[in-house]
């Protein structure tokens, strides 16, 4: 196939795509059709008009038939209706299979070409039917010629998919940017290590990496609206077999997302927007008979939050009915009499994503076949995302994946074990401790061969990296203690033991061989800053190395006191400001724990303020450490004080406060109880069956967070 | 004497027939590869260790923005490890990159394809997919290595060389 072959597919591919959005947007909004039934217009005609050049005759019969069609639709000869629609849509995918046809084997063949005449003749018939019907009171339609064509759309087919569409400017950008590499190398080269401007050409080189990489990042990224653009299509034809009226929202289009994502989450997106049509949205009769509008509405929703692009595909349909996800998964045998009766909602609903399971009454051409939600998941974890599901009987359910901006770069947590380095990466990483050597003894219990540690009174396996890959352990002398991070993946929560922690880093992937993936702990490598290489423990699968189940039970007791007690379950850092008192402040208002010299402290106006990052933060001392702390540095010695910073962040308006404390205690979740009368801004709570105090001032502004989080 | 400086001759007359093989050692034995087949010699480099991986595998390497894994050449013969420092090769054979670790690399020596012996009936099976025949030297054995057989996926489909043969060869 020659160049011009090949780009003309693209190309119409392209076209055709855009055709099939205007089309299903065209019968949702009849009213201003002439931007559209424009834009189909277009669309035909260049694929027409190519064609013949190129000597596709077959294709160019059908394109012309259309292009009559949509002529004397743009003409405001005809109305759109719903049976105008199926046929171009129709049309589209009988061009759709000849070019598909070209592409693999060159022709257009001839075998089929019966179909087109039968096509063709649809399509005529179209036309004449609707030229009769058309009122002629229907106001001439203008089509406005200089209707700017939608930004570079990735195809169906797989051509299109292995190309990319660049903005021209970004593709100049990067041609600067690796032009100032250069330039910079060789004035590099020409100085040497030794020269003066060594450091300022070192920072440049800096700055033009970084830009370079972000240009590059920016460059991969594509809009999600290229893969919304296909659902209104799927939807209809869906809704029309399976007897539903859905309605198809989107927002967030806009939202970028590595292209390699794009095409992971692909398949996943598409087939939970199957099972909502199928499963989700009721026959129009019931939905009547429920109270809600015979039209369904499925909504898609794409939004940044935290680092990563959430998905959000929400219905308002039947919902998920948690006693026949119980019989199902009883009656398949994925899980006990017994263990159904205790499980909770959440845990439930989990059940869906377990292999072999559909809840669908009957098997149906478009979904419930067994496999299902197991695949979604298993693609979206693939790729380092995440999925979560939300049902209320009646009122719909929310399906929500969660996928990493970009694969390529990760933050990631340096730390040695052996001798050798690896990097865990931070999305698993919960929390970090520290045993020093002369805990090391009774920090970790025994209970048989395996070995656990207390973490806030709950047992937490304990996996020794070390061990575990046969590295050399290190003798007794030299040790310190060593480093436990509490990791969880896939379910499973666990410590594991390392050496020494190193900085974290933001970390490029880089693929491993073959040989080395077989060996399925590593999920690739990565060249740290002191250009040493580091393996990426890959956490999930370590876990099932070490032996670490899931834990289910865990999660649960958390959801129970979410259901029960609404909301008011919220992390705590729980501290010691007034001596014997419990204080806590909610986790989230809690920038930075720092442990600041007494003599940095200064005073204006009798308050002490502390110099803090070019910011001056008034601090708060309820319990009159400063003085206490004073009074012994009189006596001699050095002293130095923990602060809290608390609050600012940017999107508030409270100013950044630091919070003068004697120690802090712990982390943990605790329950509120009851807002104290005599302050307030003060509440009570329990943690962990201890009163303590809760300062709620700063949680105004975290709050809304909180909300969007649950 | 003449008929030995004939074939000299011949070697250098019939360029289709001549070789230019890259010469590396492990322990006392010389071995060779086409230089054709070797991207770079990238020298001692400092290798990462693979914990879990095949006894063949020294380890990784970065090279030009990727990651390399690399053959410990030494414990496919199986030789004890190597003290001093080694040599890093990169290969390049159908499309797979990888890394050969040697004791050392010598220079470039073109030889005749006539020259080349197959391998000997009694070599025991290991050494017959790794070596290719050999070339007489005037000081030795030359044996020449083929760079497919060496490559990380094809050792570990061969199952040849799961674990260490301390004490085979050395």
């Amino acid at each position: 196939m020659d160049d011009l072959t090949k780009e003309f597919i693209a190309e119409s591919q392209e076209g055709l795509d855009r055709m099939e959005r205007c089309l299903t947007e065209l019968e949702t909004r009849p009213g201003d059709s002439a931007q559209l039934v424009g834009e189909i217009f277009r669309a035909v005609h260049t694929i027409k008009g190519t064609t013949g050049f190129l000597g596709f005759e077959r294709l160019e019969k059908l394109a012309h038939a259309g292009e009559h069609l949509l002529g004397s639709l743009r003409e405001g000869k005809l109305v759109v209706t719903s049976e105008l629609i199926s046929g171009l849509l129709r049309l589209m995918d009988g061009l759709r299979s000849i070019l598909a046809l070209i592409e693999a084997t060159g022709s257009e063949g001839t075998r089929v070409g019966d179909e087109d005449s039968a096509l063709i003749a649809e399509l005529a018939a179209l036309n004449e039917e609707g030229s009769v019907a058309a009122g002629a009171g229907s106001a001439a339609i203008v089509v406005g010629q200089s209707i700017a064509a939608p930004a570079a759309v990735t195809g169906v087919a797989a051509l299109s998919d292995k190309t990319l569409r660049i903005d021209v400017e970004v593709l100049n950008r990067m041609m600067n940017l690796v032009g100032e590499l250069v330039l910079t190398r060789n004035q590099m080269l020409q100085s040497g290590v030794e020269a003066t401007n060594f450091p300022e050409l070192a920072r440049r080189l800096d700055s033009v990496t970084a830009d370079l990489r972000e240009t590059v990042m920016q460059a991969r990224m594509q809009p999600v609206g290229n893969l919304f653009g296909k659902f209104p299509r799927m939807v209809r034809d869906l809704a029309q077999t399976c007897g539903r009226e859905v309605r198809i929202e989107f927002s967030g289009q806009e939202t970028g997302l590595d292209k390699s994502l794009l095409e992971a989450i692909k398949d996943p997106l598409t087939h939970a927007v199957r099972n909502a049509v199928d499963h989700g949205i009721e026959p129009p009769n019931v939905r009547v008979m429920a109270g809600k509008p015979s039209e369904g509405c499925l909504r898609l929703r794409a939004f940044h939050q935290s680092g990563s692009v959430v998905i959000e595909l929400a219905d308002d349909g039947a919902g998920i009915a948690i006693e026949r996800v119980l019989a199902k998964a009883i009656e398949r045998g994925l899980v006990t009499q017994e263990q159904a009766a205790d499980m909770t909602e959440r845990e439930a609903l989990q059940l869906i994503f377990l292999p072999g399971f559909s809840t669908a009454a009957a098997v149906t051409t478009v979904s419930g076949r067994g496999v299902g939600m197991d695949v979604v998941r298993a693609n979206v974890e693939k790729v380092g995302g995440s999925v979560e599901l939300e049902s209320k009987v009646g009122v719909g359910t929310t399906l929500r994946l969660r996928v990493p901006l970009t694969l390529a770069i990760v933050p990631a947590l340096v730390v040695r074990s052996g001798g050798q380095s690896f990097a865990l990466p931070q999305s698993a990483l919960v929390e970090l401790v520290y045993v020093p050597k002369r805990d090391e003894e009774k920090a970790v219990e025994r209970m048989g061969t395996a070995e656990l540690y207390r973490l806030r009174e709950r047992l937490l396996p304990v996996v020794w990296l070390d061990r575990l890959l046969g590295l050399e352990t290190r003798s007794g002398e030299d040790r310190h203690g060593f480093y436990m991070a509490v990791l969880e993946a896939e379910g499973c929560r666990y410590g594991l033991v390392v050496d020494d922690l190193l900085a974290p880093e933001e970390i490029v992937v880089k693929p491993l061989s073959a040989v080395l993936k077989e060996i399925g702990l590593f999920s690739g490598a990565t060249v740290l800053g002191s250009g040493m290489l580091a393996l990426i423990l890959d956490i999930g699968a370590t876990a099932a190395r070490a032996g670490v189940k899931p834990v289910e039970e865990e999660v649960g007791e958390i959801e129970v006191l979410d259901g029960n007690v609404g909301g008011a379950e919220v992390s705590l850092l729980v501290f010691e400001a007034r001596a014997r008192e419990r204080t806590a402040l909610p986790l989230d208002a809690v920038e930075r724990i720092e442990s600041v010299p007494l003599t940095q402290i200064e005073y204006a106006g009798g308050r002490p303020l502390l110099q803090y990052r070019g910011e001056l933060l008034p601090l708060r001392d309820d319990g009159g450490v400063l003085t206490e702390l004073e009074e012994m540095q009189e006596r001699g010695g050095e002293a130095s004080v923990t602060v809290l910073i608390c609050g600012g962040s940017g999107k508030g308006e409270m100013q950044r406060t630091g919070m003068v404390v004697r120690r802090v205690l712990d982390v943990s979740g605790g329950t509120l109880i009851e807002k104290d009368a005599t302050s307030g801004e003060v509440e009570l709570a329990l943690v962990k069956e201890k009163l303590t105090m809760v300062h709620r001032e700063f949680s105004a502004k975290a709050a809304p967070v909180w909300k969007e989080v649950a | 004497m003449k008929i030995q400086e004939r074939d000299a001759v011949n070697e250098i007359l019939n360029e289709d027939d001549a070789v230019s093989l890259c010469s590396m050692f492990a322990g006392s034995e010389s071995f060779g590869i086409d230089t054709r087949k070797i991207r770079e010699v990238l020298g001692n480099r400092d290798l990462q260790r693979v914990p879990m991986a095949p006894a063949f595998i020294g380890g990784v390497v970065p090279y030009r923005g990727e990651v390399l894994t690399t053959v410990d050449f030494r414990a496919l013969l199986g030789m004890g490890e190597h003290t001093e420092a080694s040599c890093v090769l990169v290969l390049e054979d159908g499309g797979e990159r990888f890394g050969l670790v040697v004791d050392a690399v010598g220079g470039v020596v073109t030889v005749s394809r006539n020259m080349l012996e197959g391998n000997p009936c009694t070599l025991e099976s290991r050494g017959k997919w790794l070596f290719d025949g050999a070339f007489k030297m005037e000081k030795g054995l030359l044996v020449q290595l083929d760079p497919q057989k060496l490559r990380p996926s094809r050792l570990a489909e061969a199952g040849l060389f799961k674990d260490r043969m301390n004490g085979e060869q050395a």
